[in-house]
């Protein structure tokens, strides 16, 4: 009983994030990865402002509401309304950036350790019909429950509410019934972001622990309740906010707090494996996605004669003479990241699929050569190669059901994997040694020549890089390469000329992920030691980040890409504890002014901006006539 | 007098590719009035320049003498313009009463907004009948009705129709077009119908526009247009030159 009534009251926490998920996708077919961010935010300012402040209760929500309201509005502002009528997928990566902008921000302002929420009520109990109440708990529920009503009545009773739903419905014609599309987007924003900012202080009070970087989790386990309830669906929300809530709660009173990732991961997978379309949602929802792939088909690769390649390639050997071991070492660095990257090229680049947990393959990689390496005396290349098959099947399977769907969807599920994949890694004691990770992990060790030294390994991951560039570039001009480019473009045409696109996506992330895979392997080898914590979100947006930057399509793009992210950090020291920051702000700034990235050539204007140019064309040429 | 709608020397594009060729059109107070053409022809494009969804490069449009060319579509729908979109999209998970609640978004008179409600349900009492009705659950015929409703509950001077009957089976076809001109006459609402539809709809229209490939090709009184055998051979776009206004253009052969 007592389990019950505690999954009731974080699934009620859930129900509030999940519905601000909801909300903004119903109304701007956007999935908002800021969410988990802005609870974050309205859990550390709830606790600044209780403890700091020492504010009353009321007074802790109200300034939480006033300022994550605000930040919601912001967030439209910056992530959504540049974009025009760019499609709403451009939105899920400007939304991505904002969120590691504003998680590593609250991390700089309030600091990344976990601070203890004060108590603001008095613990006091009573029991009714067998269910022993806290006071905590009571205000938790009544806080939620009062949010549900007041949000029911607004949508149902209003003008506001009504042309809030309008639009969700059809934004077309609700435009032409007058109603200002645009600011009811942002007012979808600031509500479900305030909405958040209050699951964040009822959470930060309900396990009175709060930190900057619980809002990762939190987004999830927002996206699991609402997609589990049907995405867009209010109703749904709650009730698969409740659902995650009291499965998550039976599951950590049987197997332990450390379930509760497994339990959120799984869920979200297995909706999107099963029902995509949630419990009250409709499943043809998903097809009101728009095409992914068009929007970086604004660039093309550029090409360099041979001799620029060559001379390219002698610099990036050349370099072992003058470098210091340090920068060796961070130059073997780079190359592993730019492989790791490599593999959304492939994906995101050639089939155009927005991955968003690619670090999970990274992980399976380098644990897969570690382990082989260690508790198998594996020697280096069938550990090497292991890693890359291992890296790929698991992936493979783990993605396969969700092919079918498109867009966000796509991205949900790989994000869910990926974190998925990091979870287990935790979870799995006697395979991975759980949170103390593995030690010692030979170097590479190749016909007899063991890779050790830092110039050694610098050259031999850089003679890696460089062949797999070169198989991915071949890879991108061949047969296979234009099919991939043809589901990318537009998959209903793709699939009336007799392609499969959901066997040709389910592929391309396959050798994706084994070139994830081949890169962990490098990783385990070169870092000596590998944990849990080092595959999280941020290496995925990492990897995201290289791709966009240096050109989705380009296979040398990764190396400009990571020589800008990840070298340039790590020379300069200073900037190095803002660099997720900084990856987060550059991903905004690219998706929003350069998406087709830096190694490119711009081959035509974007689409959203034909018409603006034209308006200037015919009037240059009626006055030159 | 000044006309209530007025478009002059529009040109508008999509991208490269120009849709609207020097567009003069007039809808007067109390008319009917149908905007003719095939597929391609540029009927929608000339319906959205009209409510502002798209901007033409150049010419003006202009509500009752004011220039609106630089209006947002919802400045123009305050301003009196009203729209029943193309395939009537009625919110299909709101009720008939949300539906037309929902119309009267721009108007901020509550007692107002009810007595428009009230006129709607006397004009369609199947409307009435209905109004606990999720929309998507009626009729195409009722749907077109809950459109039209909708967009007079702005309290319109002018509603621009999108192919009011397409979908439709021809014995509702009529209905709708009895319902429309039954609207003008009692409530004195001006009405632009986009049509492919030419025969039907000029037999309710005061005057008419024909479009091909993004010009106006013939334009006159209804009767007249009805009489005009070059009227149907332009609406069927074929390629025989028609009256002194029509120009092929290359790009669009």
């Amino acid at each position: 009983m007592d389990i019950l009534l505690a999954g009731i009251i974080s699934g009620s926490t859930y129900a509030l994030i999940a519905l601000g998920v909801s909300l903004i996708y119903g109304v701007s077919n956007i999935v908002n990865f800021a969410h988990g961010a802005t609870f974050a935010i309205g859990a550390m300012l709830g606790w600044f402002v209780a403890s700091v402040l020492g504010f009353p209760l009321w007074a802790v929500i109200i300034v939480v509401i006033a300022a994550t309201a605000l930040l919601g509005w912001i967030i439209h502002f910056i992530a959504i309304k540049p974009l025009g009528s760019a499609p709403p997928i451009a939105a899920l990566l400007t939304t991505f950036a904002v969120g590691i902008i504003l998680d590593n921000t609250s991390q700089r302002i309030f600091g990344a350790e976990t601070r203890r929420f004060p108590a603001l009520l008095e613990q006091g109990n009573l029991e009714l019909f067998g269910f022993r109440f806290g006071t905590l708990g009571l205000v938790i529920l009544g806080v939620s429950l009062a949010c549900f009503v007041a949000l029911a009545l607004f949508i149902t009773r209003t003008k506001y509410g009504r042309a809030i739903r309008a639009t969700a419905q059809d934004s077309e014609a609700a435009q032409q019934m007058g109603i200002p599309v645009a600011r009811i987007q942002a007012a979808s924003f600031v509500i479900a972001s305030a909405l958040g900012g209050i699951a964040g202080v009822l959470v930060g009070m309900y396990y009175s622990n709060v930190s900057p970087t619980i809002g990762f989790m939190a987004g999830v386990q927002g996206f699991a309740a609402a997609t589990l309830g049907g995405l867009g669906s209010l109703a749904g929300a709650v009730v698969g906010g409740l659902i995650l809530g009291i499965a998550e709660a039976f599951g950590v009173s049987i197997w332990g707090d450390s379930a509760r990732q497994l339990i959120t991961f799984g869920v979200l997978i297995g909706v999107l494996w099963i029902r995509p379309g949630g419990i009250l949602g409709r499943v043809p929802a998903v097809g009101s996605e728009p095409m992914t792939g068009t929007f970086f088909g604004a660039g093309r690769p550029l090409t360099l004669k041979p001799w620029q390649y060559a001379v390219l390639a002698c610099a990036g050997i050349l370099l072992v003479f003058p470098a210091s071991d340090y920068i060796l070492r961070a130059g073997s660095l780079v190359w592993i990241y730019a492989l790791f990257a490599l593999s959304l090229t492939i994906v995101s680049g050639f089939a155009g699929q927005i991955v968003l947990g690619q670090a999970g393959a990274l992980a399976i990689g380098a644990y897969t050569s570690a382990l082989l390496m260690t508790k198998a005396e594996w020697p280096f290349v069938p550990s090497f190669l292991a890693a890359g098959l291992v890296a790929a099947v698991i992936s493979v399977i783990l993605v396969a059901p969700t092919w079918r769907l498109r867009g966000h969807y796509v991205s949900m599920a790989t994000l869910g994997t990926g974190a998925f994949i990091a979870a287990l890694a935790l979870n799995l004691p006697w395979l991975t040694n759980g949170a103390r990770g593995i030690f010692a992990i030979p170097r590479p060790e190749i016909f007899g020549f063991e890779i050790a030294s830092a110039p050694a390994m610098y050259l031999f991951t850089f003679a890696i890089l460089v062949v797999f560039m070169l198989l991915v570039g071949r890879l991108g001009k061949s047969h296979l390469g234009r099919t991939w480019a043809a589901v990318r473009e537009d998959e209903v045409a793709a699939a009336s000329s007799g392609i499969h696109p959901a066997a040709y996506k389910s592929l391309a992330f396959g050798i994706g992920s084994a070139i994830a895979g081949f890169a962990g392997a490098l990783y385990a080898s070169q870092l000596t030691y590998i944990e849990p914590a080092q595959f999280g979100i941020n290496l995925s947006v990492l990897a995201v980040t290289i791709v966009v930057l240096g050109g989705m399509r380009a296979p040398m793009g990764v190396m400009v890409g990571a020589l800008v992210l990840v070298a340039v950090p790590e020379i300069f020291r200073p900037l190095y504890e803002w660099r997720y920051f900084f990856y987060g702000a550059l991903l905004l700034a690219l998706v929003i002014f350069r998406p087709q990235g830096l190694w490119a050539r711009v081959e035509k204007v974007p689409t959203w901006l034909h018409a603006p140019l034209q308006r200037t064309r015919a009037l240059v040429g009626r006055n030159s006539e | 007098m000044t006309a209530l709608l007025r478009l002059d020397g529009v040109n508008t594009f999509y991208g490269t590719s120009q849709a609207l060729f020097d567009v003069n059109l007039e809808v007067g107070e109390g008319e009917i009035v149908c905007l003719l053409g095939g597929n391609a022809s540029g009927k929608s494009t000339t319906m959205k320049t009209i409510l502002g969804l798209v901007t033409p490069s150049t010419g003006t449009v202009s509500l009752g003498g004011t220039d609106v060319t630089s209006w947002s579509c919802g400045r123009r729908i305050t301003a009196g313009l009203a729209s029943v979109p193309e395939a009537r999209r009625v919110f299909g998970d709101m009720t008939v009463e949300e539906n037309l609640l929902t119309g009267a978004y721009v108007r901020r008179d509550r007692r107002g907004i009810l007595s428009s409600l009230e006129e709607i349900y006397e004009a369609f009492p199947r409307l009435a009948e209905r109004k606990r009705q999720r929309a998507g659950t009626m009729s195409g015929g009722e749907q077109q009705m809950l459109a039209f409703g909708r967009a007079l509950m702005s309290k319109p001077k002018l509603v621009c129709m999108d192919e009011p009957t397409m979908g439709l089976a021809p014995i509702i076809v009529d209905q709708v077009l009895e319902m429309i001109s039954d609207v003008n006459a009692r409530l004195g609402v001006s009405v632009l119908i986009v049509e492919q539809n030419a025969e039907l709809s000029l037999s309710i229209a005061d005057r008419g526009y024909v479009l091909r490939t993004g010009h106006i090709a013939v334009s006159g009184s209804a009767s007249s247009l009805l009489g005009d055998a070059s009227v149907r051979e332009a609406y069927l776009g074929s390629p025989v030159e028609v009256g002194a206004a029509a120009t092929t253009s290359k790009e669009n052969q």
